[in-house]
C-alpha cells in the first residue's frame, strides 16, 4: 500500500511504523528514544508527526504509529516544529549541562531565556528514555529498572544498591542517548551504577578488556569454555600464529 | 556430518603484506547507498569486517570463520547472530552492543565499533553513536564472492568451502596410496 | 392487616461515618427491647412491627444518617443513637411524625414528610443510582424482588448478542468514566473478532479527588454491576471478567465480592449461566494505589501483574487488551446502566436528557462549598446552577458563588457566567473542562483559583506515571510557575508560558492523564486570568489564601464590635473594644482566615 509524507507518496506494508517508512525514504524524523534494536518505548515524543486519518488531524510518535490504512503524514508542521521545541525547552531545563540535548536544542532553536525561568539541577543527565532498562532486561540480567512515579521517576538498581544481577557490561551507557550512565574503569577495577568489578587482564599481554563477570557471562552462555582468557587482539595474534605453524608446505 | 559446510575466507601470512586493501574493499561493500567517489569521508568512517593482526613479523588480516556451531550466536543475549544462507549473520537491527559476543570469539574476529548512522538518521546534529559487533558476513548483503578476496594484490585470500577441499585431501591420499601400491 | 414497617438505614460509608452503624444496632436493640421486632417468629398480625434494612446511600450524604420508614413514606435525618427510642415509640408504634427530624426543604420554607418531596429528590432522575438507598446490598432478594436479573435471563434466554448490542447501541450510551467513548461502538469492535478468548473488565479505581458516584455503586448496589458485566459477557463473547477496584475502597471489594459470590451459587454467574451453556465468571483485582491505574491501558497492565504505565492506544484495546485478548473495559457506572438498558429498551434510555449526542442520566457527587453535599444523578442536559442551586441549594453559609471544578484533575473550573451550561460531554469539553467521573466541587469567594490549580498540578505530578517528557517534564514545570505565583514570586511572562506548555502537552503526551493534565491551568488562565494577573502584578490574593499574598483588615463602617473574631484568633493579634470597630496586627497575623469566615458583618476584607 501507499502513504503520503510530506505530499509525495511512498511504498510501504500494513503494520509498518511511520518513522521506518520516512527513514527508509530518507526523510528525517528527530528521535531520542528510539532504537531499533529496542524498540516501542515512546517515551520521548520527539518523534511526533501528524497524521491526517479520514480528515481529521492528530498528533501521533512516528516510531510506534502503525500505518493500517492510506494516511497522510506531515513531519515538520509549524505545530509538530513547536511541540518539538517545546520538549526540547523541557529537556534542557531538566539536563542543562549535558552535552547531547544542547546539541540537540540548539538545533531545534530553543530560547535560553525560557529555561532559565525554572530551578536547575547541572548534574541531572538522564532523560529517562528507558533504553537502559531494556537493554539490560534483553540482557537477561535486568539489574536496573524504574523507580517511582510521576516527578520523581528515576532509574536505578533495588533501592540503590549494587545489584547482585549486574555483570558491569556497560550495555546500558553504550545505549544510553545522553551519556547519563558514569562508567569507571581504574586500577584494574570498573566502577558502574555503585557496583565495583574486577576488570579482566589478557593472560597473554595483560590489557584490561571487559569485567570478569561479563566474561564468565559470556562463556557460560555461549557454552564454551577457554583454556587462557585472552583480549580479541592476542586471540588474532594466536589465529595468525596457528596459520603459519599448521600448514607450513600446504599451498592454500 | 553436514554435507555442506560453512564457506569463510581464510588470510594466508605467508602472502600477506599488510596492505590494507581487503580492509577497504570491505568498507566498500557494506556502505549503504553505494555513491561517491571516496570510500570513507568524515562523517561516514571505513569499517571493516576483517582485522589486521602483526605479530612477530609476521602479518595476516583476521576474519569469521564462520563455525557450525557458532559460539557467538548462543552468547547473543538478543538472538542478533544467526545462520543465515550458510554463513554467520549479525542482524544490527537487532545488535545492542553488548560485547557478549566478541568476548567468546575464539579468533577474535568481532570487534565493537561505532555505529554508524546515516545523515537521515539525526539529521546534521552530532550525536553520540553507541557501539554494535561488526564481523565478516561473507559479503552476504552484495552477494557473491567476497570483496576482499577480489581486491587482495597477493591473493593472501582465499576462500574455503570444507566440503571441497575434504574431497581434495581424499583425493590426494587416494593417489599417493595408488603410487605406494606401484612401488610395492 | 400486618402492620410490618421496613426501617431502612443508610450504611453508605458517608453515613457509617456519622455512626449509622451504631444507630443500627440501637435499633435492633430497642426493636427487641419493646417487643416490636419482626425478627421474631409468631408476631399477632395486627401489632406493629419493624425490621431493619440496612442500605447504601441515599445521597443526601451532608444529613446523614438517613432512616426511611416504609409504608409509612417517612424520611428522618441526622438520625443519632438517641433519637431511636422515640422513633420507635412514636413512629413504628404510633405512625406519628417526629417533626424535628424531618427534611427541612428550603423552597417551601417547609419541612416535608417523605424525602421524595425534596427538590433535592425531585429533580433528580435515577437510573444507574436507582436501588440505591432501597436494597441491601448484600441481599440477592431484595435484588431480584426490585427486578433485578431479569435483564439478564431475557438477554441469554430471549435475545441473541447482536440484539442486545442493538439495544446497547441504540440508548447512545457513552462510557461514565470521564472519556465517552460510545459503548455500543466499543463492544461492537470486541464483538466482531473472531478468538476464543475475550475479558470484559470494570474500571473501579475512580480516582477523581471528590468523586465517589462509583465507591456508592459498588457499595449499595453491587449485583447491578455484576447484572451488567455478565450481559456484556453474553454480548461480545466474554470469556472472564476482571472488576478493578481500588484497594481503598474496603466495603465495595467486600460487596462486590460478596455479590459475586452469591450469583455464582444461584448460578447467575460462572458455568453454565442459567443453564444455557454460557459461562462468564468475575474475579475481583485489587488495584495498589495509583491514579494512572484508572487509565485504561494502565489499569490492563495492572492486571496483567507489570507496573501500571499507559501505553499508546494506536490499537485499541478492544483489539489487543488483556494479555493481547480484545476487551471491553468500561466504568462502574457504565456497567450499573446495562441491565435497565436491556429491560426497558434503547430507545427508553435514549429518550431520556435533552441533548443530542448525550444520552441518558449521569450520576455527580456534588461537594465542596455547597450545601447539600452527597450523590446525585440527573438528565444529560440539565444546567450546572440547576445541579449546584435547586437540588445543591446553593453555596454553603450564602457566600458568593466563584466557580465549579468538574472533571477532577483532568477537568477545569467554570465560573459564574457557566453555569446555564448543560450538562453533557461535548458542551464541557468545549469549555476547557470535561464530563470526567462526575465529581463537581463547588467553591466561594474564599477559594483562590490560582491554589486551586496549584492542588490540581501537584496531584498530577504525584500521580503521573512519569514515562513521557510532556507530561512529567510538563506538569513539574507548570507546577514550579504556578507555585512561585502563589508565593508571590510570578514573573511577567509566566502565564505565556503557562500557555506554552499546556498546549504542547494536550498535543504530545502518551495518555489521556497527561493529555487532559493541563485542563485546569487552560480553563483557570480562560476564566481567571484577572486573578493570575493580580497573583503577579500586584502580589495579591484576592481570596486571601496565598499567605504570602494576603493582607486581612477590619472595615471600620461595617464592624460592629462584636468580638468574634477577636476570640477566635488564634495568635491574638486582633484588638477592640466591644461595639467599637476591631483592628487587626498585620504583623502579628498568620493568614489563618478565621475572623474573615466567621464576621456574620462582612467587615473582614482582604486589602
Amino acid at each position: 500500500m501507499k502513504i503520503i509524507i510530506d505530499g509525495k507518496a511512498y511504498q510501504c506494508e500494513k503494520g509498518e511504523y511511520v518513522l521506518q517508512v520516512a527513514r527508509r525514504n530518507n526523510i528525517y524524523i528527530p528521535t531520542l528514544c528510539h532504537s531499533d534494536a529496542l524498540s516501542g518505548l515512546g517515551s520521548c515524543r520527539l518523534c511526533v508527526v501528524e497524521v491526517v486519518d479520514r480528515g481529521r488531524a492528530k498528533v501521533v510518535t512516528s516510531c510506534i504509529f502503525p500505518i493500517t490504512s492510506e494516511v497522510e503524514v506531515v513531519t515538520n508542521s509549524t505545530k509538530i516544529q513547536k511541540i518539538r521545541k517545546d520538549l526540547l525547552v523541557l529537556l534542557q531545563a531538566r539536563c542543562p549541562e549535558n552535552e547531547e540535548i544542547n546539541k540537540l536544542a540548539k538545533s531545534f532553536g530553543v530560547e535560553e531565556e525560557r529555561v532559565n525561568r525554572f530551578k536547575l539541577d547541572k548534574t541531572e543527565n538522564c532523560v529517562i528514555c528507558g533504553l537502559c532498562v531494556k537493554a539490560c532486561e534483553e540482557m537477561g540480567t535486568g539489574a536496573i529498572s524504574t523507580i517511582d512515579r510521576g516527578v520523581f521517576k528515576a532509574i536505578s538498581t533495588p533501592y540503590g544498591d549494587p545489584s547482585p544481577q549486574c555483570i558491569g557490561c556497560a550495555v546500558c551507557a553504550n545505549v544510553c542517548p545522553t551519556n547519563a550512565i558514569p562508567v569507571i574503569d581504574k586500577d584494574g577495577e570498573r566502577e558502574i551504577w555503585g557496583k565495583k568489578f574486577k576488570l579482566q587482564k589478557c593472560e597473554e599481554c595483560g590489557k584490561e578488556f571487559a569485567t570478569e563477570d561479563h566474561v564468565k557471562f559470556a562463556f557460560a552462555k555461549a557454552g564454551v569454555k577457554s583454556e587462557k582468557i585472552l583480549c580479541e587482539e592476542c586471540r588474532r595474534k594466536s589465529s595468525l600464529d596457528k596459520m603459519k605453524n599448521a600448514f607450513p608446505k600446504v599451498e592454500l | 556430518m553436514k554435507p555442506n559446510l560453512n564457506s569463510f575466507v581464510i588470510g594466508d601470512p605467508k602472502k600477506c603484506i599488510g596492505c590494507r586493501s581487503c580492509e577497504v574493499a570491505c568498507a566498500v561493500a557494506h556502505r549503504e547507498n553505494n555513491t561517491g567517489l571516496t570510500v570513507g569521508t568524515m562523517e561516514s568512517p571505513i569499517i571493516p569486517r576483517l582485522f589486521y593482526i602483526k605479530n612477530n613479523n609476521s602479518v595476516m588480516e583476521v576474519q569469521c570463520r564462520h563455525c557450525e556451531d557458532a559460539p557467538c550466536a548462543s552468547a547473543c543475549p538478543v538472538k542478533a547472530i544467526s545462520e543465515v544462507n550458510g554463513s554467520i549473520f549479525i542482524n544490527e537491527k537487532l545488535c545492542i552492543g553488548c560485547k557478549t559476543c566478541s568476548l567468546v570469539c575464539p579468533v577474535g574476529a568481532i570487534d565493537l565499533l561505532p555505529r554508524h548512522e546515516g545523515q537521515i538518521i539525526n539529521g546534521g546534529v552530532d550525536r553520540k553513536s553507541s557501539v554494535m559487533a561488526y564481523k565478516c558476513d561473507m559479503c552476504k548483503e552484495v552477494g557473491g564472492t567476497p570483496n576482499c578476496v577480489k581486491a587482495c594484490p597477493k591473493d593472501a585470500l582465499t576462500i574455503i568451502t570444507p566440503k571441497k577441499s575434504k574431497k581434495a585431501s581424499n583425493i590426494k591420499a587416494a593417489l599417493e596410496l595408488l603410487q605406494l601400491n606401484k612401488k610395492l | 392487616m400486618s402492620k410490618m414497617k421496613t426501617i431502612y438505614i443508610c450504611c453508605g460509608t458517608g453515613c457509617i461515618a456519622k455512626n449509622s452503624k451504631i444507630v443500627l444496632a440501637e435499633f435492633n436493640k430497642k426493636l427487641e427491647e419493646l417487643g416490636v421486632s419482626a425478627n421474631v417468629e409468631g408476631k399477632e398480625e395486627e401489632k406493629a412491627t419493624g425490621k431493619m434494612k440496612p442500605t447504601g446511600c441515599n445521597g443526601i450524604c451532608e444529613k446523614g444518617p438517613v432512616v426511611k420508614i416504609e409504608p409509612d413514606g417517612i424520611t428522618y435525618f441526622k438520625v443519632k443513637a438517641e433519637d431511636v427510642e422515640e422513633i420507635i415509640t412514636k413512629t413504628i408504634i404510633n405512625g406519628e411524625v417526629i417533626d424535628k427530624l424531618l427534611y427541612f426543604e428550603p423552597s417551601i420554607k417547609k419541612r416535608v414528610r417523605h424525602f421524595k418531596d425534596s427538590e433535592f429528590l425531585k429533580r433528580q432522575h435515577k437510573v444507574a443510582l436507582r436501588h440505591i438507598g432501597e436494597v441491601d446490598p448484600t441481599s440477592i432478594e431484595d435484588y431480584i424482588e426490585l427486578g433485578g436479573f431479569e435483564a439478564l435471563k431475557k438477554a441469554v434466554l430471549q435475545m441473541k448478542p447482536a440484539e442486545v448490542l442493538k439495544e446497547v447501541t441504540d440508548s447512545g450510551l457513552r462510557g461514565r468514566g470521564g472519556a465517552g467513548f460510545p459503548t455500543g461502538r466499543k463492544w461492537n469492535t470486541a464483538a466482531s473478532i473472531d478468538t476464543d478468548v475475550k475479558y470484559v473488565v470494570c474500571n473501579g479505581d475512580e480516582g477523581d479527588p471528590g468523586a465517589f458516584m462509583d465507591r456508592s455503586i459498588m457499595e449499595s448496589d453491587p449485583y447491578s454491576v455484576v447484572e451488567g458485566m455478565t450481559i456484556g459477557a453474553y454480548t461480545i463473547g466474554g470469556t472472564q471478567g476482571f472488576a478493578y477496584i481500588r484497594d481503598e475502597y474496603g466495603l465495595a471489594i467486600e460487596n462486590m465480592q460478596g455479590a459475586i459470590n452469591t450469583a455464582r451459587e444461584r448460578g447467575l454467574l460462572g458455568k453454565n449461566i442459567l443453564g444455557t451453556g454460557f459461562s462468564f465468571d468475575i474475579e475481583i483485582v485489587r488495584g495498589g494505589g495509583a491514579f494512572v491505574c484508572g487509565e485504561s491501558t494502565a489499569l490492563l497492565s495492572s492486571i496483567e501483574g507489570k507496573v501500571g504505565e499507559p501505553r499508546a492506544k494506536y490499537i485499541h484495546t478492544t483489539e489487543v487488551g488483556l494479555w493481547g485478548q480484545p476487551t471491553a473495559l468500561n466504568n462502574v457506572e457504565t456497567w450499573a446502566n446495562i441491565p435497565i438498558i436491556v429491560t426497558k429498551g434503547g430507545s427508553w434510555y435514549g429518550s431520556l436528557g435533552t441533548m443530542e449526542k448525550s444520552k441518558g442520566t449521569k450520576a455527580f457527587s456534588l461537594v465542596g462549598k455547597v450545601k447539600n453535599t452527597g450523590l446525585v444523578e440527573v438528565p444529560m442536559g440539565t444546567t450546572l446552577r440547576e445541579i449546584i442551586f435547586d437540588i445543591g441549594g446553593g453555596v454553603l453559609n450564602n457566600r458568593p458563588f466563584k466557580a465549579v471544578q468538574i472533571g477532577g484533575p483532568s477537568g477545569g473550573c467554570l465560573p459564574e457566567d457557566h453555569l446555564d451550561i448543560p450538562v453533557d460531554y461535548e458542551s464541557l469539553v468545549k469549555a476547557d473542562s470535561m464530563m470526567g467521573s462526575g465529581g463537581m466541587i463547588v467553591m466561594d469567594d474564599r477559594t483562590c483559583i490560582v491554589d486551586v490549580t496549584r492542588y490540581y498540578l501537584n496531584f498530577l505530578a504525584e500521580e503521573s506515571c512519569g514515562k513521557c517528557v510532556p507530561c512529567r517534564e510538563g506538569v513539574k514545570r507548570m507546577l514550579e510557575i504556578v507555585t512561585d505565583i502563589c508565593e508571590g514570586n510570578g514573573r511577567e511572562g509566566d502565564i505565556e508560558e503557562l500557555l506554552e506548555i499546556s498546549t504542547m502537552v494536550r498535543q504530545a503526551a502518551l495518555c489521556g492523564l497527561g493529555k487532559s493534565a493541563p485542563n485546569p491551568v487552560i480553563a483557570s488562565i480562560r476564566y481567571f486570568r484577572d486573578e493570575f494577573e493580580e497573583h503577579i502584578k500586584n502580589k495579591r490574593c484576592r481570596a486571601g489564601v496565598c499567605k504570602p499574598l494576603t493582607t486581612f483588615i477590619i472595615n471600620d463602617e461595617k464592624c460592629k464590635g462584636c468580638s468574634l473574631c477577636k476570640k477566635n484568633c488564634p495568635v491574638n493579634c486582633i484588638t477592640g473594644e466591644i461595639k467599637k470597630p476591631h483592628e487587626i496586627d498585620i504583623d502579628k497575623c498568620v493568614r489563618c482566615g478565621n475572623c474573615i469566615n466567621m464576621c456574620k458583618f462582612d467587615a473582614v476584607k482582604v486589602k
